[in-house]
Formats: structure tokens, C-alpha cells, sequence
């Protein structure tokens, strides 16, 4: 009995699944808006996502996340304006630059975790967005813009944004459902006993890290060709609250819980935003509602009330 | 006489004026169970801190299997085999029973990795032999929150004896437990040894279960040992009297 409602439960999760890349495929015929909407949200959404693996799962809280979708942006729009790459190119440099950011601030960070951690790795944060503001190579405040847009059409690129997204939260399930996923939730219930298992603590949350930054470059690299443009705004600190915000949205403990958060959000912000100028002040509602009466977020919510 | 498990030779270990472990020497020999008393402060659990890596010694050395493993940090000893309990249960409380388990197998048998699923099926066999063994398979997908006491304390056991280790420390395994909870205990305890193999180090103040199960009894009473010998002989010795009676 317990094996069929399992089952059930599988197929129902499945057929949402499909649901909802077909649902997803089919947005560029909405047009222009709602295209660069749902995209923008996707890659939201994998950031978050990446942000997760290191914060849910692995039970470290980085302020600073969006150091890396910065590193990601950054790379791909200097690899292009500056030096004349094409996309491709530019994105697996953004790729290898984020794995490499990740691991060196990653190495110092691990050394802490709860709010020396968090505190870390806001100052990281804080301190690239200042080398961009200043540093004229980076455009400085004006940031590095006018970069061509892959394929010349938003729509196509929209397939791109979907197809990367897709393979990276496919990849990153992967990862949260192997013997490494179970290390680092073993780290983050209890790291103490974990190391009496053979785990070596700071090397697994090092791991986390540097996976986590990775795929939150990729998402910034991705956005940057989205908007065809950067700016330092892009790593400033609120960006990164926006990763965690988007987290406990859609909540921290269920795989899927940020990418729901994602979409909650870009679409919240954008009605807001039409309605409006106070947008924040009703993203910042929303927020104390959901801490206040959603403690594991909007699906996680959900899934336990489906659970019973 | 067998073959030696572990030794510490002359280990000290002071926090500010206060010394916790003074210069102590033991052995424990394979296939042994091997009982720390003392009264409460004597330095029990700090030795056992010391022999597992979780302190360093001020001085003096710990000879695990021959080798001196002194300063040596716990994952690296769970390696070499020896594996440890706690007075407080102390395992993963967002994961079921079982996870608790794999975590453990995946680790000591080197199978860490992004792309093998954790419930892959051998592992899962492995994980679910260890829980019959301390008859908690039924309560596999419980979360430990979800258990007794005992249960929890059997389940902190149960992932020391899934690294396959040549030895377990155990620190006060029956501390608050209920008489029938302390029985089941002290059949594992027993177990441990006779069945499984494991030879076992144990801390623990119910002198009943100490007497029942060990095969020697190290007394230790301010930071040093005071006497030490087969159940039967440190009952009767006037030093070990004096220190519990007054």
C-alpha cells in the first residue's frame, strides 16, 4: 500500500514536471514581456537553487552570493566587449572563473559557519562590488553594455536560458541525491558527528561551496546576455538578500522550494513594479508574511499539507 | 595475554589548574570490554576526548593498533577503526534512521560522490543489515525525533558499529534509560563483542551494568588511575570502596 501511494505520488511530480517545461516551451508566444519575464525568472530560479545546495542543504547562509553571478556576468561581458569572444566561449570562461572565485573565497569562508560565515561572505561580496564600481575595465558605475545577444532574437535565446536551466537543476538534483548531497546535509544536522564518520568537514562544505558558486556564475553569465548588459548593482549585497529571500519564498528543505520562489518573485516584483513606486515595501509584506505564517515556504508548505 | 588494541602511555591533559587527565597509562587488548569508572570529574570522558582525537594531549601518546595516533583528528581514527559513542545521542536529527546509516557507509567505504545516488541499492542492503542487528529496521524512515530514548541511543551505536570499526568507544551508553532499556543495552554491549568482534571501551557509571559486562575495570579518581583489575577484584579493593563510599 505504502509502495502505491509512493508510486502515485512519483507520476503526479512527473506529470507536473512535464506540465510545466510544456507550459514553459511554449512562453515566447506570449510575447516579448512575459519572454524576458520567464527568463529572467529561470535564471533567478537556478541561483537560488545553487544558493540552496550551499544554505538547505549543506546549512551555511552566504550573504553574498551574488559575488557570483557578478564573477559570472562580468567575465562573459569583458570576455566579449573587451576582448572579442563569441557567447560560447565567454560562458565556459564565466563557468571556470565562478569555480575558481568559488574556491579561493570558499577556502577562507569554510574555515566559519552561522554568522561569521553569513558575515564573511557579505564582506567578499561587498568588496567585488567595490572593485567594480571603481575599476574603469569594468565600466565602472556604468557597467560594460550594448553586448550583442546570442542568436539575435530573444526568443531563441529564451530556448537557450530554458535548455541551461533544465540541464543544471537536473544536474544539481543529481548531486543533492548522491552519497556527496547526503554529506553535506550529514555537515550541516551535525557537523561534530560527522567528522566522527570519516567526514572531512571543511573539505565537504568546500565542495558546496564551490558547486554553489558555479552554478550561480552560470546564471549570472546567462542574465548578462539576457539584459546584454552589467552593472556593480549586480553584486551588490540586496542582490544577494534577493537569493536568500527567494529561498525561504519557496522554501529551503524541498529541492524545487527556490525555483518556485523565483517565479513568486520575478512576478510579484514585476506587477508591483507597475502598480507601484513603494514595489519594495510590498516585497518586503510578503516577506514578513511568509516568514510569519510560512515557515518552510510556499511549497514546502504545500507538500506538507499534500503529505498530510 | 592478547593482542594490544590500544594504548596511552602517560597521557596528561590540564585545563588552567585543573587536572582532568593526569599522566594515564592504560591498555585494552582485542577482544576485551574494558569499563572507565570513577566518580563524577575523575576524567573519564576527557580520556576518552584524548584516545579519539576530539582533545590533543599536553603530553604523553596513544597508540592505536601499534601505531602512535596521538593529535590524530577523529576522521582520520574512524579510518584506522575506531569508532565512538556519546553521552548525549548525538546523530543527524533531519534524517531518517536509515540516512543516518548510509551517511555512515558511504563514508568509510569511500563511496563519497556526486553522481552515485545515496540509496543505491548495495548501500541500502549494508545500512539495513546494521539496523537489524540492533532491531531498529522497522523504524528505518523514522526521523531520530520520532524515537525513544533507547532507540536513540541504540541508533548513535548503530552508526559507530556501520564504519566497520575494530573498536568503539562508548561514553555513559545507558545514561537515563529505563531498567528494561539498560537490559537491552547490556545485550548489546555484549554483542558488540561476542558476535560482532568489535572490542569495546566503555564509560560508564552504573556499576551493575559495569560489573555484568566487563572483562576489566580501570577506576580512575582525580585525573588518575587508582585502581585497576577484574570486576570481582576492584569490587573488593578498600581504595575503590573508600572513593564511591566515602
Amino acid at each position: 500500500m505504502g509502495e502505491e501511494v509512493k508510486e502515485q505520488e512519483v507520476s503526479m511530480e512527473t506529470v507536473a514536471m512535464i506540465l510545466g517545461v510544456i507550459l514553459l516551451a511554449l512562453v515566447p508566444l506570449a510575447g516579448r514581456h512575459m519572454t524576458h519575464l520567464v527568463a529572467s525568472a529561470l535564471l533567478l530560479s537556478l541561483a537560488a537553487t545553487s544558493f540552496n545546495l550551499l544554505f538547505g542543504y549543506t546549512g551555511l547562509l552566504s550573504f553574498g552570493h551574488a559575488l557570483f553571478w557578478g564573477v559570472g556576468g562580468y567575465t562573459v561581458a569583458v570576455m566579449m566587449a573587451r576582448f572579442g569572444f563569441g557567447y560560447l566561449e565567454s560562458v565556459a570562461a564565466a563557468l571556470a572563473m565562478s569555480a575558481i572565485m568559488g574556491a579561493a573565497i570558499g577556502f577562507l569562508c569554510v574555515r566559519h559557519t552561522r554568522i561569521y560565515f553569513a558575515i564573511l561572505t557579505l564582506a567578499f561580496g561587498q568588496m567585488f562590488y567595490g572593485i567594480a564600481v571603481k575599476w574603469d575595465f569594468l565600466g565602472g558605475s556604468d557597467g560594460i553594455y550594448g553586448l550583442p545577444r546570442p542568436l539575435n532574437s530573444l526568443e531563441l535565446y529564451y530556448y537557450v536560458v530554458l535548455a541551461s536551466v533544465l540541464v543544471s537543476l537536473y544536474i544539481l538534483r543529481v548531486i543533492t541525491r548522491s552519497s556527496l548531497g547526503l554529506s553535506f546535509m550529514a555537515v550541516r544536522d551535525n557537523a561534530f558527528r560527522a567528522e566522527f564518520l570519516g567526514i572531512g568537514v571543511r573539505a565537504t562544505r568546500l565542495k558546496s561551496f564551490i558547486i554553489s558558486a558555479t552554478f550561480t556564475g552560470l546564471a549570472g553569465a546567462l542574465w548578462v546576455l539576457l539584459e546584454t548588459a552589467i552593472g556593480p548593482e549586480s553584486m551588490f549585497w540586496t542582490h544577494s538578500a534577493e537569493f536568500v529571500f527567494v529561498t525561504l519564498l519557496g522554501g529551503p528543505r524541498v529541492f524545487l522550494g527556490p525555483v518556485v520562489g523565483g517565479f513568486i518573485y520575478a512576478f510579484l516584483a514585476d506587477v508591483a513594479m507597475s502598480v507601484t513606486e513603494f514595489w519594495l515595501f510590498v516585497i518586503g509584506a510578503v516577506l514578513i508574511g511568509i516568514v510569519l505564517f510560512f515557515p518552510y515556504g510556499v511549497l514546502g508548505y504545500l507538500l506538507k499539507r499534500l503529505r498530510g | 595475554m592478547g593482542e594490544e588494541m590500544l594504548r596511552t602511555e602517560n597521557v596528561r591533559k590540564h585545563f588552567g589548574s585543573v587536572r582532568a587527565v593526569d599522566g594515564v597509562s592504560i591498555e585494552v587488548m582485542k577482544g576485551e570490554i574494558v569499563s572507565l569508572v570513577g566518580p563524577n570529574g575523575a576524567g573519564k570522558t576527557t580520556l576518552l576526548n584524548l584516545i579519539s582525537g576530539l582533545l590533543k594531549p599536553d603530553s604523553g601518546k596513544v597508540y592505536f593498533l601499534g601505531e602512535d595516533v596521538t593529535g590524530k583528528r577523529p576522521s582520520q581514527l574512524v579510518r584506522k577503526g575506531m569508532a565512538r559513542c556519546f553521552q548525549i545521542s548525538n546523530v543527524f536529527e533531519n534524517l531518517t534512521v536509515l540516512e543516518n546509516l548510509l551517511a555512515a557507509v558511504h563514508s568509510i567505504e569511500g563511496r563519497i560522490s556526486p553522481v552515485r545516488r545515496y540509496d543505491e541499492d548495495d548501500a541500502v542492503e549494508r545500512a539495513m543489515a546494521v539496523l537489524r542487528e540492533f532491531n531498529l529496521h522497522e523504524r528505518a524512515h523514522l526521523t531520530p525525533k520520532e524515537l525513544s530514548h533507547g532507540d536513540r541511543k541504540l541508533l548513535d551505536v548503530a552508526i559507530a558499529y556501520a564504519l566497520n570499526p575494530k573498536m568503539i568507544l562508548l561514553d555513559e551508553p545507558t545514561a537515563a534509560m529505563s531498567v528494561g532499556e539498560k537490559r537491552t543495552t547490556v545485550g548489546v554491549i555484549k554483542k558488540l563483542r561476542d558476535q560482532l568482534g568489535v572490542t569495546v571501551l566503555l564509560v560508564e557509571h552504573d556499576l551493575d551494568v559495569v560489573y555484568e559486562v566487563s572483562d576489566r575495570i580501570i577506576v580512575m579518581h582525580q585525573g588518575t588511575i587508582l585502581a585497576e583489575g577484574r570486576p570481582d577484584e576492584v569490587r573488593e579493593d578498600p581504595k575503590v570502596r573508600e572513593v564511591y563510599l566515602g
